[in-house]
């Protein structure tokens, strides 16, 4: 008899589950849940800030046991510092390079740009959304693009009054038109997530040089995103054995688990 | 005297003094595992995964507490989840009732509620709760990747999960314990 009454309630509340689903989509929901993110939004906010800290001083705990060990061979690294220092220099030159391409958000003031703090992140470990401190109150809208320090993190999904959800560009569902910076700056193509956090560059010509170390922007191609956001940069570049197009591997600029604030796009012009 | 399911059963003189603080306890408890869920899990990733809080909440209190009631709070912290972590409203909702309902059969009996059948709980429910999470959110349009989910993320949830709940499992049971009130006592 409890059995039965288990599954009465079980098919019930799965009848109920899909009519709310439905409300939801026809927006008859969204009062309830403008609401519930309300009262949530600023606890939520709070958690992350106790949690965020929480996870720093673990962290520093951490570091200062490496440090330790650290000090203890630092004798023997002065000169294999040394060498060092040719490759920094290198990297220096690389760094530069990195800089403009991040201030290339900040020297264009027709993005008007709208700072949000992540509060949190979709429940299961299925998604990766963020979910950040600004809605449709702040006049945020889905499809605007997210960015953190210049780089591309990816762009809002769903918007409620208070909260907004952010599909990062390495999640799943992601897909980014772009082109290669500098001097290749013909080879564009599409870039998805891969399950180990990087980024495929996918549909890139055969005849397109592409190599290690080029930045990879958006291309604006689509008007989701204006063109020129830093995205990434190649680390591996694979030739296709059955098809005149290639594939590159992309490390991403900005890495979504790892952001506090972020920047929303609000408005930019095509082109 | 009240009849419950047929069965002769025998109830004690309680009025219901205290039920309503008990719902508010348990209100304000899955709202609490909604918050932490979306805010402070991320930060202490497990094997690059988070432990999920509501799952294993509604799975070992289905193993401790008796009747339907666990089925009502699953939806009710469904729909918070779905609320405030901004996934598709439904999808929580289901996938934790769901989870909920495997985690409750198995029948009564007096090893019920012991931390065993609430690991076999946890892991029946992530079994149930992540394959059906996914269908809903291929349905509504995301992009899921079939087989890194159900071998890796699954594989790992499941891992994850039962660690979770060996930590979990008695803070849960006192917190039933606390908002279970009083109830028939059945001859069985």
């Amino acid at each position: 008899m409890r059995a039965q009454r288990s599954l009465f309630w079980l098919i019930f509340l799965s009848m109920l589950s899909l009519g709310f689903s439905v409300l939801h989509n026809n927006g008859a929901l969204h009062p309830v849940e403008d609401l519930i993110g309300r009262i949530a939004a600023p606890v939520q906010g709070l958690v992350a800030d106790i949690s965020a800290g929480a996870t720093r001083t673990l962290g520093d705990m951490r570091g200062f046991s490496e440090l330790r060990e650290d000090n203890a061979g630092l004798d023997t690294q002065v000169d294999q510092l040394t060498a060092e220092l040719a490759r920094l220099r290198a990297t220096e030159r690389e760094n530069e390079s990195l800089r403009e391409a991040v201030g290339y958000t900040l020297e264009h003031p027709e993005l008007d740009l709208a700072a949000a703090k992540v509060i949190g992140k979709d429940s299961s470990n299925l998604l990766d959304l963020l979910i950040i401190d600004r809605g449709s109150s702040s006049g945020l809208e889905e499809g605007m693009p997210v960015v953190w320090r210049g780089g591309l993190a990816g762009r809002i999904v769903s918007v409620s009054a208070e909260t907004a959800r952010i599909l990062p560009i390495t999640s799943s569902g992601s897909a980014v038109n772009v082109v290669l910076q500098g001097e290749f700056a013909d080879a564009d193509g599409v870039l998805t997530a891969q399950p180990d956090g990087t980024l495929l560059m996918s549909n890139i010509l055969e005849t397109d040089l592409v190599e290690p170390g080029q930045f990879v922007i958006t291309s604006g191609l689509g008007g989701t995103f204006p063109r020129g956001i830093l995205v990434g940069q190649i680390v591996n570049v694979r030739r296709l054995a059955s098809s005149v197009l290639k594939e590159a591997d992309v490390r991403p600029f900005v890495r979504p688990d790892t952001l506090d604030t972020v920047q929303v796009i609000k408005a930019f012009e095509d082109g | 005297m009240r009849r419950t399911g047929g069965l002769p059963s025998f109830t004690r003189p309680s009025p219901d003094r205290g039920s309503v603080l008990r719902t508010i306890l348990t209100l304000f408890a899955i709202f609490a595992l909604a918050i932490l869920q979306t805010s402070a899990t991320p930060y202490f990733p497990v094997f690059g995964m988070r432990p999920d809080l509501p799952l294993i909440f509604i799975a070992v209190w289905a193993t401790v507490a008796r009747g339907s009631r666990v089925l009502l709070w699953a939806f009710a912290l469904g729909f918070l989840l779905d609320v405030v972590s901004g996934t598709p409203t439904g999808t929580n909702m289901l996938a934790i009732t769901l989870a909920a309902y495997v985690a409750t059969l198995g029948g009564a009996g007096m090893f019920r509620t012991n931390l065993p059948w609430s690991l076999a709980a946890v892991a029946a429910g992530t079994l149930v709760f992540y394959p059906t999470s996914m269908v809903i959110l291929a349905a509504c349009g995301f992009t899921i990747l079939w087989l890194t989910a159900l071998t890796n993320t699954l594989a790992l949830a499941v891992v994850v999960n039962l660690g979770a709940t060996l930590v979990l499992y008695w803070p849960i049971s006192l917190l039933e314990r606390l908002t279970r009130g009083r109830r028939p006592y059945r001859i069985l």
